[in-house]
């Protein structure tokens, strides 16, 4: 009845952690800032505040979910609408999952080439990445995590140097509280959940993880801790600019670092946006394992050939797309997407799911 | 299972050649010019003239410094104008320091400021400055055994720190500028018997230089400035004889705003913790330094006073009376405050304690 896997592929729950906050914090934290003070201004902590604990009443539901039937997304949709639209479901969500980790190589690659290397061929550099992409999810579901260990951990310092810009901070900038009308800060809610998507992976690795009961809470905490890493770079952003110089800030946490100055570095934005690419591997790969792991599922195909298509997918697709307005095009589609399965879908199912069970005892009562 | 390492060695092995492939242009040290400082000024309605400093490395170990001087009409393209003179390309990666001429700053610095914002080679923390007279003549001399990048950047450099001007870069300047509610300052300087001074602040209207405010008014600039300063100094003449100078261990300031956005009164609170440096009449009793104390807070009271009613008239703010209303009022209208401004009625409040008065009585 229960499909979880065998105890030498799981992991410990605490890991959980790791694995939601690595995949929540990615390129977005580098120019969430301009979006969302454009309707909510210097009210937007609360946006971040709003976002976060919205995002995780949604871990709650998935957890309800997940908890009743012991098995990943593909097989409870399986159940619940039968074979032939329970995968289709399944291939939107694969479909998302992909587009995540688009959106995250390709925004990561604009990224360099317009604050370092402006000329740098993207064939190679998305090559080069996916070759290790490849390396990590080829490994199995244990070594994604453990790149999201290492992918939290090791860069964390990076927050420590956003301490730098306080000198010239003015954090009168805050108040007025409640500057904006409700209205607009609602409005601005939708655009910062873009900022915590990724943790629906949570739907394909849970019977990977080991009494996963017990990781719901550690799935919380996470999702805290990137409510407080955003909490953390608005406050400083919200006094270091002024709320016109953050709307012309493609990427203010970036801007953030322009006034860094340490006696070995003049410039720290590139050794900030260069450590970046060990925050945003872990949320490619994983999102990566997620929709291989899917195909796998719904096809019952090879793992190892599934990868080298969904890569090349990626790879295409990373380098078809070219200009700013095409990558937010992308952006936008990926979290529109997002939010609908996220915040429409998820608790629609778990409602179906529900009722659906409540329906079965009674039958299975009346048929006793 | 044996085929995956082998992949994986191919895969690697594949990487050290590909990164050939990156097409990423190294740039080595000895064979660029690094610009350290750069001189604006207009010399027509659209036309610039740049002047670009450079280190020049002697093989004796001392710094010449060298210049380039071209113009044109945006500044990117006169910094292309500019390696056409060079033997190595010039990069702005080490930018220190830049200077607009008076006239330049009084037509407005906002569009000469946008190469600056938009490149991403280039720092938050250049200093700029207004030069009162001709930028080429100024970064043309040698002033010390540095390139005059350098030199101007640790001068304007010390001189914050040691407390005697404000603090300013390209990030204080430009979130001046576009803050609602506070008008942007920067220093002004000239050279003057091949020494360079910092004469005096110049004060902007948005991106467009109005007025300036001499050294002497340095010490109340400051003092209203930040919230907490320390450092300040501080000389007055009372009566005939009497000459004092002090220091500044620690100053706060506060603002009473009963009823913001209205005509009613605005009253700064400033709480200063001073000691005396200097003083040349007789012995300093207690009783003394009590009506040295009352004779300072007249001082600052009325010199203060009477710089906000100068901003008030020029319709500057530069103190950021604006931004302390603004952040006690929702839904704040700009057009209103800078309407109802200059007739607010702004008054000082200094309460001075003179806490030490040096190693003799």
């Amino acid at each position: 009845m229960f499909d979880l896997e065998t105890k030498e592929l799981q992991i410990s729950p605490f890991l959980v952690f790791f694995i939601i906050n690595a995949v929540q914090v990615g390129i977005g934290v580098l120019g969430f800032q301009r979006v969302i003070m454009k309707s909510a201004g210097n009210d937007s902590w609360m946006v971040v505040l709003a976002a976060g604990m919205m995002v995780s009443f949604i871990i709650w539901l998935m957890y309800l979910l997940l908890n009743r039937h012991q098995k990943d997304i593909v097989q409870i949709q399986k159940d619940i609408f039968g074979k032939w639209v329970g995968s289709f479901i399944s291939l939107i969500w694969i479909i998302y999952w992909l587009l995540i980790g688009i959106v995250t190589l390709r925004n990561y690659i604009e990224i360099v080439e317009v604050w370092m290397f402006p000329t740098i061929n993207i064939y190679m550099f998305s090559l080069i990445f996916i070759i290790l992409v490849y390396y990590c999810v080829s490994g199995g579901f244990r070594v994604v995590t453990g790149l999201s260990f290492l992918g939290v951990c090791i860069p964390f310092y990076l927050f420590f140097t956003f301490l730098f810009p306080i000198e010239f901070a003015h954090f009168r900038n805050l108040l007025p509280i409640w500057n904006h009308s409700i209205k607009d800060i609602t409005f601005s809610i939708k655009d910062m959940i873009i900022g915590y998507l990724g943790f629906s992976t949570l739907l394909m690795y849970y019977p990977y993880i080991k009494h996963p009961k017990k990781s719901q809470k550690w799935a919380h905490l996470g999702n805290l801790l990137t409510m407080v890493i955003y909490l953390f770079i608005l406050i400083i952003t919200i006094g270091f600019f002024s709320e016109k110089q953050v709307s012309r800030q493609i990427w203010a946490t970036l801007s953030l670092w322009k006034i860094v100055e340490m006696p070995f570095v003049e410039r720290f934005e590139y050794i900030g946006i260069t450590s970046w690419a060990l925050i945003i591997l872990p949320n490619i790969c994983l999102s990566v394992w997620a929709s291989t792991k899917g195909i796998q599922k719904i096809f019952n195909l090879k793992p190892k050939r599934v990868v080298i298509v969904i890569l090349s997918i990626l790879f295409c697709v990373t380098v078809a797309v070219q200009g700013r307005e095409d990558i937010a095009l992308l952006s936008k589609t990926m979290s529109l997407i997002g939010l609908c399965l996220g915040f429409i879908y998820v608790p629609l199912l778990t409602l179906i799911s529900f009722l659906l069970s409540k329906m079965r005892r009674g039958k299975f009562e009346k048929g006793t | 299972m044996r085929r995956v390492p082998n992949f994986l060695i191919l895969c690697l092995t594949m990487l050290l050649f590909l990164s050939g492939c990156m097409n990423i242009k190294a740039r080595v040290l000895d064979d660029i010019q690094l610009a350290t400082a750069a001189g604006y000024e207009y010399i027509d309605e659209d036309k610039i003239e740049l002047t670009a400093v450079f280190p020049n490395f002697q093989p004796d170990k001392s710094v010449k410094n060298e210049t380039l001087v071209a113009s044109s009409i945006l500044s990117k393209e006169v910094r292309d104008k500019l390696s056409l003179q060079s033997e190595k390309p010039l990069v702005s990666g080490k930018l220190e320091v830049t200077l607009y001429e008076k006239k330049t700053a009084e037509r407005g610095i906002k569009d000469l400021l946008d190469t600056l914002e938009r490149d991403p080679s280039v720092g938050s923390n250049v200093y700029l400055a207004v030069v009162d007279g001709s930028p080429k003549e100024l970064l043309n001399k040698q002033y010390g055994n540095m390139d005059n990048g350098i030199f101007l950047s640790n001068l304007i450099e010390q001189n914050i720190e040691s407390g005697l001007i404000h603090k300013t870069n390209l990030h204080q300047f430009s979130y001046k500028y576009y803050a609602e509610g506070i008008d942007p300052m920067l220093p002004i300087i000239e050279q003057k018997n091949g020494k360079i001074n910092l004469k005096a602040i110049g004060l902007f209207d948005e991106d467009k230089l109005v007025d300036q405010i001499e050294e002497k008014m340095y010490f109340y600039l400051k003092i209203l400035l930040n919230r907490k300063g320390e450092n300040d100094t501080h000389a007055i003449q009372l009566g005939e004889k009497t000459k004092l100078s002090i220091f500044n261990i620690s100053s706060k300031r506060k603002y009473h705003i009963p009823k913001p956005m209205t005509n009613s009164e605005i009253t700064v609170k400033v709480k200063l913790k001073s000691m005396i440096r200097e003083y040349n009449d007789g012995e300093l009793t207690d009783r003394k330094i009590k009506e040295l104390e009352k004779a300072f807070e007249e001082d600052i009271k009325r010199n203060s006073e009477e710089m906000i009613k100068q901003f008030q008239e020029k319709e500057i703010d530069p103190l950021g009376i604006g931004e302390e209303v603004r952040s006690r009022t929702r839904n704040w209208n700009k057009e209103k405050w800078e309407e109802i401004y200059p007739d607010i009625k702004i008054s000082v409040q200094v309460t001075m304690d003179i806490i030490q008065s040096g190693i003799v009585e």
